[in-house]
C-alpha cells in the first residue's frame, strides 16, 4: 500500500514537473506574436470565415455599391473556387484559378484588382494579410479613426498600390480599406453578411 | 527486454576511457560524415542547378538554402517570431516547439537561422547515430548495432536528417530516452523522453518502450525507482500537454495544433485510414510523389516483421507501428516515409536483412544511390 503511494506521487511529482518546466521553457524562450501581427491575424480570420462581404466604394467622389463572393465558378476544367464581384454601376469582376480578373471589356487589369479588394473580396483580402502577418515579424499598427469610430490602421504591401486596412478597435474586424495607387485613390466601407441560400441565388444568378 | 544485452559492453562511461571510447566509435563518426557529405555535395549542387526552387526561398538563402526548404521555413518561423495562428490557412502551430527554441538558441550567439537549423539537425544526428548504436547494442547485439548504424548514416529518407527538419533530434532523443531508462538512469530518460514529444507528436510513443524496460524491471526496482520510472513514462505526454497550454497563453486557442494541421489537410478520425485508402487514387492523381510515401509505409511494415525477427521488443514494435500507421489516420499518407526515421525498428528490420555480407553490401550500396537521388528531390517535393 504504502509502496503504490510511493509510486504514484513520485511518478505524478514528476509529471506535474515536466508539464511545468516544458510549459515554462517555451514561456521563457519563444516570443509571443507581435501586437500588430496579431491583429492581422484576427482581421484575416475575419475575412477567411466569412464568404460574402458587402461595401460601399468612394472612387473619384462616386459612390458606388458592391457585393463580393467567395463562390464555386466555372473554370476549363470544371468548378473552380474564385470571387465573383458585382458593382452596382453594372460592373462585375471574377477571380478564379485559369481565368484570373475575368472583367469589362474596357476595364484595365489594375482597376479590376483594385476594385476586388476595395470590394472586401474576402479570400483576396484575407490572404493578402494572412500572407503579411504570418511572413513579417514586426508588423505594426497605428491608431486611426475610420467608418465613424476608432480603428487600428494596418499597411497591406500591394504591387503598385498602398493599401491600408482600418481594424474596429476591440475586435479587429476590418471596417474600411484605403487605397492609393499612381493612378488612383479610393476608399470603401466593409460590412460582413451572413450568406443565406436565398441570396446566394440572387447573386449568381445575376453573374 | 535485455536478454540479448552484451554484458561485457559498459553502461556508463568512466572519464578515464573516453579516448579509448572514442577510438573505439570513431567509425561511427566516419559514417556521419561520408553520409552528411554525400547529402549536404547534392544538396548544394541541385541547389544551384534546380529549374525551381521550391517555396521561394531556397536559391536566395545561398548554397545550403535547400536544407532549409518546406518546413524548414516554418521551423525559422516559429524560432524568429513565435506562434501566430490564421484560423483556415496554413499556420505554425503545426511545428512543435522544442526545435525551433534550439534554433533560437544558436541564433542568439550569433548564427543565422537557416546555418543554425543545419548545424543542430546535424549534430543531432550525430548524436542519434551515436546512442542508436549503444541502444542496439544493449537490445539486439553488436552485429546487429554496427550495420543499424550505417544503415541509419545512408537510409535514403535520411536527407531529412539534415535539413531544417528535429527528425534527427527526435531520434537522438527516442534513443537517448530508451538508453538511459536501460541502464537505469530514469532522470536521464524522463529529461530525454520530454524533449522527444516537445519535438514531434511522434515522440510521444517513446512511453511505450519505457514502460516495457520499466515492466521488465519492476521486481528490481525500490518504490522510488518505480516511481522514477512512472514519471519518465509519463514524461512524454506531460511535455506534449504542455504544447496546448502554452498555445492557450500566447495565441488564446489551445487547440491551434489541431486547427492549423487541418489547414494542411490532416484531420484526426477514426475512420481516417480509410479515407486516406479511399482518397489514394485521387490524391496520386493530384500528386505522384505520394507513391513514395505509400512505397515506404509498405516497406516499413515488412521491415518491422525483419525485426520482430532480429528480437526486437514488441514495446518497440508497436511504437514503431503508432509512429507510421497512426498519421494515416489524418486521412493522407503524406510524409509518411520521414514520420519512419524516428522508429528505430526500421532500422533494425534492415540490418536483420542485410545480415550477409552480400547482402549487406548490397543494401549499402542501394542505400547511398537512394540517398542521392531522394535529396535530388527536395526542390520538387516535401519530404
Amino acid at each position: 500500500m504504502r509502496s503504490t503511494l510511493v509510486l504514484v506521487l513520485v511518478g505524478a511529482g514528476i509529471g506535474a514537473a515536466v508539464l511545468t518546466g516544458s510549459w515554462a521553457l517555451q514561456a521563457a524562450t519563444l516570443p509571443p506574436p507581435q501586437p500588430g501581427n496579431a491583429a492581422g491575424a484576427r482581421a484575416a480570420a475575419w475575412l477567411l470565415r466569412h464568404r460574402l462581404v458587402e461595401s460601399t466604394l468612394l472612387v473619384g467622389g462616386r459612390v458606388v455599391h458592391g457585393r463580393c463572393l467567395q463562390t464555386w465558378l466555372p473554370g476549363r476544367n470544371g468548378s473552380v473556387r474564385g470571387a465573383l464581384l458585382q458593382l452596382d454601376d453594372g460592373v462585375t469582376v471574377l477571380d478564379a484559378p485559369g481565368r484570373t480578373l475575368d472583367s469589362e471589356p474596357w476595364e484595365p487589369r489594375w482597376l479590376a484588382a483594385a476594385q476586388l479588394v476595395l470590394g472586401g473580396c474576402s479570400r483576396i483580402l484575407g490572404s493578402r494579410i494572412a500572407q503579411l502577418v504570418q511572413h513579417h515579424p514586426g508588423v505594426r499598427v497605428a491608431r486611426a479613426f475610420a467608418a465613424g469610430r476608432p480603428a487600428l490602421a494596418l499597411h497591406v504591401p500591394m504591387p503598385g498600390t498602398r493599401l491600408t486596412v482600418f481594424l474596429a478597435a476591440r475586435t479587429d474586424r476590418p471596417v474600411a480599406l484605403r487605397a492609393t495607387g499612381p493612378r488612383f485613390s479610393a476608399r470603401s466601407r466593409l460590412r460582413f453578411v451572413r450568406l443565406r441560400p436565398g441570396l446566394l441565388h440572387l447573386i449568381e444568378g445575376r453573374s | 527486454m535485455t536478454e540479448h544485452a552484451d554484458p561485457r559492453a559498459p553502461a556508463t562511461l568512466a572519464p578515464g576511457s573516453l579516448l579509448a571510447w572514442l577510438r573505439a566509435h570513431a567509425w561511427i563518426g566516419g559514417w556521419w560524415i561520408g553520409g552528411r557529405a554525400v547529402v549536404l555535395v547534392t544538396a548544394v549542387v541541385v541547389g544551384a542547378l534546380a529549374p525551381w526552387d521550391g517555396n521561394g526561398v531556397v536559391r536566395r538563402a545561398g548554397p545550403f538554402g535547400l536544407l532549409g526548404a518546406w518546413d524548414g521555413h516554418w521551423y525559422r518561423l516559429v524560432a524568429s517570431s513565435g506562434y501566430l495562428l490564421v484560423p483556415g490557412r496554413q499556420s505554425d502551430p503545426a511545428f512543435f516547439p522544442l526545435y525551433p527554441l534550439l534554433l533560437r538558441g544558436v541564433h542568439a550567439t550569433g548564427v543565422g537561422y537557416l546555418a543554425a537549423g543545419v548545424l543542430v539537425s546535424n549534430l543531432a544526428f550525430l548524436g542519434a547515430l551515436v546512442a542508436l548504436h549503444a541502444l542496439t547494442r544493449e537490445l539486439l547485439g553488436p552485429d546487429l548495432a554496427r550495420r543499424t548504424t550505417r544503415y541509419a548514416a545512408i537510409f535514403p529518407l535520411g536527407y531529412s536528417f539534415s535539413m531544417v527538419y528535429p527528425e534527427s533530434l527526435v531520434l537522438c532523443a527516442i534513443a537517448v530516452a530508451a538508453l538511459a531508462a536501460l541502464s537505469g538512469r530514469w532522470g536521464v530518460a524522463t529529461v530525454a523522453g520530454a524533449a522527444a514529444a516537445l519535438a514531434r507528436p511522434e515522440g510521444l510513443f517513446v512511453a511505450l518502450p519505457l514502460l516495457g524496460i520499466a515492466w521488465s524491471r519492476r521486481r528490481r526496482l525500490a518504490p522510488s525507482e518505480r516511481g522514477l520510472a512512472l514519471g519518465a513514462i509519463l514524461a512524454p505526454s506531460a511535455a506534449l500537454a504542455s504544447f496546448p497550454l502554452y498555445l492557450a497563453r500566447v495565441i488564446h486557442d489551445p487547440f491551434a495544433w489541431s486547427r492549423a494541421e487541418r489547414a494542411w489537410g490532416r484531420h484526426f478520425t477514426p475512420l481516417g485510414f480509410t479515407t486516406a485508402v479511399a482518397r489514394l487514387p485521387e490524391a496520386l492523381s493530384r500528386n505522384p510523389w505520394l507513391l513514395r510515401d505509400v512505397v515506404a509505409l509498405a516497406l516499413y511494415l515488412a521491415l518491422f516483421v525483419a525485426a520482430r525477427r532480429a528480437g526486437t521488443p514488441w514495446p518497440w514494435l508497436l511504437a514503431a507501428l503508432g509512429v507510421v500507421v497512426l498519421p494515416a489516420f489524418s486521412g493522407s499518407f503524406a510524409s509518411i516515409g520521414r514520420f519512419g526515421l524516428l522508429a528505430p525498428p526500421v532500422f533494425w528490420g534492415l540490418a536483420r536483412l542485410g545480415r550477409g555480407p552480400r547482402a549487406d553490401r548490397a543494401i549499402a550500396a542501394a542505400c547511398l544511390v537512394l540517398l542521392v537521388s531522394a535529396t535530388a528531390t527536395i526542390p520538387a517535393v516535401f519530404p
